[in-house]
């Protein structure tokens, strides 16, 4: 039997965080999906304790594996419909408000504009931010395949870059009027979003932190 | 391309693991362990999962959890009732199918079951 490294363990934490994470979205409830995660971690744990590899868990390819679990297992409705909603709040919009209160701090602080426009072209960028933390939190099933941390971030990146370069190559295709102004703002909007932005990360952190104290049973 | 045993055993997993649970309530690896110690290798051992949860669906198998000193509490699973009656059936139809094709490769005279 052989000890369990570091990088091993990083590598089982994100193989089992994204197929728990790809549950959550088909709608498995938590008392099962907190089951699930565990028979799937402990199994792995012994597994390379014994020698194997992750792959000899899960196969070539572990989303396909968490589908066919998932699809042997009752789900509850609606389908995903509130962990999206959860993602869309806690995650796209948490990261698109920070990206905004970024830049719309540095039209009022450095370029001491007392207003701020938000144009078209900063709404494409909340997009590219949506796609980015999507494959943050599918990158685990690269796991079995990509022992190193490092690797599998690379290949996330690989893989976000060449989304983004085909996106941008399409969008400079069009004829949009890319500073078109959606909407302003005066500065004690912006302190009310710094306001907003500090509550969603609070529930944020909470929301994960109870999460992970829940018992099994 | 999957070999002729891994394709054998991908259509009668199911069975073997009623069979297995039948003998003693199981924890996943210790099935994959069992399987292992019969010649029977899995390609993926995680296989045993969804078919394990289908068992569980259908009532032929349940499961509970046993609480250990050494860290979370560890998923067993045991065959039910419903589920011995499935294994038998299983069994009968494994039998029939297993002499045929052994009558089959010895060249015996087919009996007409129409």
């Amino acid at each position: 039997m052989t000890m369990v490294d570091q990088e091993t363990q990083q590598q089982i934490a994100n193989l089992v965080n994204a197929c728990t994470g790809y549950w959550e979205l088909l709608g498995i409830p938590p008392q099962r999906r907190k089951e699930m995660r565990l028979e799937l971690e402990q199994h792995v744990e012994q597994a390379v304790r014994d020698g194997k590899s992750l792959q000899a868990v899960v196969g070539p390819n572990a989303l396909a594996f968490a589908e066919s679990w998932a699809r042997e297992t009752p789900r509850q409705f609606p389908r995903g419909g509130t962990v999206v909603l959860r993602w869309l709040i806690f995650d796209w919009l948490a990261y698109a408000l920070l990206f905004l209160l970024i830049i719309a701090l540095f039209d009022h602080l450095i370029l001491r504009s007392p207003s701020f426009s938000l144009t078209l072209a900063h709404v494409v960028a909340f997009a590219f931010i949506g796609v980015y933390t999507l494959l943050q939190a599918w990158s685990g099933f690269l796991s079995p395949r990509v022992r190193s941390r490092e690797y599998r971030l690379r290949v996330a990146f690989g893989i976000y870059g060449g989304i983004s370069l085909l996106v941008i190559l399409l969008l400079s295709l069009t004829h949009f009027s890319w500073n078109l102004v959606l909407v302003r703002w005066e500065w004690p909007v912006t302190l009310l979003l710094i306001f907003g932005a500090a509550v969603l990360f609070g529930v944020k952190v909470w929301a994960g932190r109870s999460e992970g104290q829940k018992p099994l049973r | 391309m999957e070999n002729r045993s891994t394709q054998l055993l991908k259509g009668t997993l199911d069975m073997c693991l009623l069979a297995l649970l039948r003998a003693q309530p199981c924890y996943g690896y210790e099935i994959v362990q069992h399987l292992a110690r019969y010649g029977l290798d899995l390609v993926s051992e995680g296989s045993i999962y969804p078919l394990l949860s289908r068992l569980l669906t259908r009532g032929y198998i349940e499961s509970y959890l046993v609480s250990s000193t050494e860290g979370p509490s560890r998923k067993y699973y045991r065959l039910q009732p419903e589920g011995a009656k499935q294994l038998e059936q299983w069994q009968t139809e494994w039998d029939t199918f297993a002499r045929a094709v052994e009558c089959l490769l010895k060249g015996e005279q087919a009996h007409d079951h129409g």
